[in-house]
């Protein structure tokens, strides 16, 4: 290495030359290589006492706090809009403001002059506040919660506008006040978004289902939203559009509604499960019977099925069907059975039946067996297809029919029943004359 | 920079369609265009009680409640329109009406069909005649009570809903009171429902 710089140094002396200045000068300013004073310097505590001939002792060491050291709390930059069920994350900073305490040594050969002088020296130290304990607050709606740190995370289970306060207590340390210092607090703000949704046919009694009947209502709020409130649905319609509430009307057929609540800076969504009718049941209410005859009806109340949703938007009507028959019903063979008028529903949901229509039906088997007091056996059985419709849109097929059924049993029980759609009755041929 | 400017033109057209598109949504559901709608929606009823006419009916009432009035005293006044025509319209809810309608016997000591079947069953010209008469009748009769049920289902749906936009947009200050008294004096709605109108405001 040494050769390398030799043999340099021989073909260029004056760059060498100049390398070695600039080094040395650096070295010199930085202070590497100038001599230590005894005087104080900023921020060091053992300072010692501008001095060069004399040891100077020192007699006493004083601090003072000159100013105390302080935190302040920063408000969070970000307000997260979220949807309900999801996180919400807010972080509060703080901004640290250090103290200034003035260190006074005196010496014991102060007074001495001339060379053995040693005045006194002053220090000033720059302490930082500890923090002694941060936590936060946190609500919307009726939620509330509360954690210790900067940062709070949780997930609310109530909608609205919330909002997050930081709190910070710090200490300085002696000389200063060593008392426990507020820092105050700092608040964050925060939406939690959530579509109320209330059905708006009272049965059955659950209106906050998300399992709801063919063309049914359900009234909708944007709760939390902020600013304009944009409503769509992937199926059926919304009225209105816009606004922080809307009126959800449920497609005519099957399907999976999605409705989309947008707002500024984001949308929620929540999503209706649309069932169609699957069957007619009915419960009987009147039942008819003429002495001494083959004569047996009854009235049912008719409801479309499930009990689970509401189909106060459908109607149900009976199609064309053949009567087949014999015994002592034998005159109804072949008789055809026609299309009838539509049967709205009442809007009206039974427990264990369904959505009431507005009319009852009426079953009665009897043909010449309402003159024949010598009755014996017989039957008389009519499949119906039926069909439903929501708020007047295409006729849809229930995927079974309906068999209306009557049957005498003859000697010696004489039994006469009728049914139909889960309802029935019996009675025996002697038992007396009633008639709705 | 021609081209800059053209892209510049086209920008502000599309950002002037959209604010427009905007404007149109929010102008749907203004006070004046409910307004507009509700002499149609009404008349729509007055002249056709069917169930279908009351579903229209449903939906604009579907609209009016959901709708924050721009104008308190036009939006109240379209309120008392929509009930005067309900309180107009409301009837007995009567009629023992069947889905299946039972024939009379098949002439004297004929056959005794089943309910619905068709009218061609019957052989004896004055039962089928009865017959026909009668299905007719149940028909009608069935359309009346269903139109009526409806009626009255939508009743407590706009009741309810004008009831909450008192509660929401009017006080029981006297200022309040004032404007919805004279709202109410001009409009045509019984002294019953005035009153269970005057009702929901006071303290």
């Amino acid at each position: 290495m040494s050769k390398i710089v030799l043999n340099y140094a021989g073909r260029r002396p004056i760059l060498l030359a100049l390398i070695m200045a600039t080094i040395v000068l650096g070295l010199l300013f930085s202070g590497w290589l100038t001599p230590t004073p005894g005087r104080a310097q900023p921020s060091q505590q053992n300072a010692q006492p501008n001095v060069e001939t004399t040891n100077c002792v020192t007699a006493s060491t004083s601090s003072n706090c000159v100013t105390a050291g302080s935190i302040n709390l920063v408000t969070p930059t970000n307000s997260p809009v979220v949807c309900m069920g999801s996180g919400i994350s807010l972080s509060a900073s703080y901004l640290v403001t250090t103290g200034q305490v003035l260190v006074t040594t005196t010496y014991t050969n102060a007074g001495n002059s001339g060379a053995d002088a040693c005045p006194d020296t002053y220090a000033t130290n720059y302490p930082t506040p500890t923090i002694v304990s941060n936590w936060w607050t946190a609500g919307v709606g009726s939620y509330s919660t509360n954690g210790q740190g900067l940062t709070a995370s949780f997930t609310p289970t109530d909608c609205g506008s919330g909002s997050v306060t930081f709190y910070l207590k710090y200490q300085n340390s002696a000389p200063c006040d060593t008392n426990v210092q507020s820092a105050g607090s700092v608040s964050g703000s925060f939406n939690v978004v959530d579509i109320h949704h209330a059905c708006v046919f009272t049965t059955p009694t659950n209106l906050s289902r998300t399992t709801i009947g063919v063309g049914e209502e359900v009234d909708l709020t944007a709760c939390g939203a902020p600013g304009t409130v944009i409503w769509t649905t992937s199926d059926g319609t919304v009225s209105p559009t816009t606004g922080a509430s809307t009126t959800l009307t449920a497609p005519n057929r099957k399907a999976t509604a999605i409705v989309t609540a947008s707002y500024s800076g984001g949308s929620c969504t929540l999503g209706f499960s649309v069932i169609e009718p699957t069957a007619i049941n009915m419960l009987r209410v009147l039942v008819k019977h003429d002495y001494n005859t083959a004569t047996i009806g009854m009235k049912p109340h008719v409801f479309v099925a499930p009990d689970s949703v509401n189909f106060g938007a459908v109607s149900v009507r009976e199609l064309s069907a053949t009567f087949l028959a014999g015994g002592v019903y034998t005159s109804l063979n072949g008789n055809e059975h026609g299309t009838t008028v539509s049967n709205p529903s009442t809007g009206q949901v039974w427990t264990g039946h369904g959505t009431w229509c507005v009319n009852d039906d009426e079953c009665l088997v009897s043909g010449f067996g309402a003159y024949n007091p010598a009755h014996g056996t017989g039957y008389a059985v009519c499949s119906i297809p039926c069909q439903w419709q929501c708020n007047n849109s295409s006729w849809v097929g229930f995927p079974n029919t309906s068999d209306e059924t009557g049957q005498s049993s003859g000697a010696p029980s004489n039994k006469l029943t009728i049914s139909k759609d889960g309802a029935s009755w019996s009675c025996s041929v002697y038992d007396p004359t009633c008639s709705y | 920079m021609r081209k800059a400017i053209k892209l510049i033109c086209l920008a502000n057209a599309i950002c002037a369609m959209a604010m427009n598109h905007g404007m149109a949504q929010t102008n749907n559901n203004s006070t004046s265009s409910l307004s507009v709608r509700m002499e149609h929606q009404l008349s729509v009823l007055e002249t056709n009680k069917t169930a279908e006419s009351i579903q229209q009916l449903r939906a604009y009432i579907n609209t009016l409640r959901n709708t924050q009035p721009d104008n308190r005293k036009e939006q109240t006044r379209i309120w008392l329109e929509v009930l005067v025509v309900i309180d107009n319209n409301l009837g007995e809810v009567n009629g023992d009406f069947t889905w299946n309608v039972t024939p009379p016997p098949d002439g004297e000591k004929g056959i005794q069909y089943p309910p619905g079947v068709t009218p061609e069953t019957l052989k004896d010209p004055v039962a089928r005649s009865n017959y026909v008469a009668a299905v007719r009748a149940n028909n009608e009769g069935t359309q009346k009570k269903d139109f009526q049920l409806k009626l009255r289902s939508l009743n407590e749906r706009a009741s309810q809903s004008f009831e909450q936009y008192l509660k929401s947009f009017y006080t029981s200050s006297e200022m309040d009171k004032k404007e919805l008294n004279e709202i109410i004096d001009k409009s045509k709605l019984s002294a019953s429902r005035k009153q269970q109108i005057l009702d929901c405001v006071l303290p």
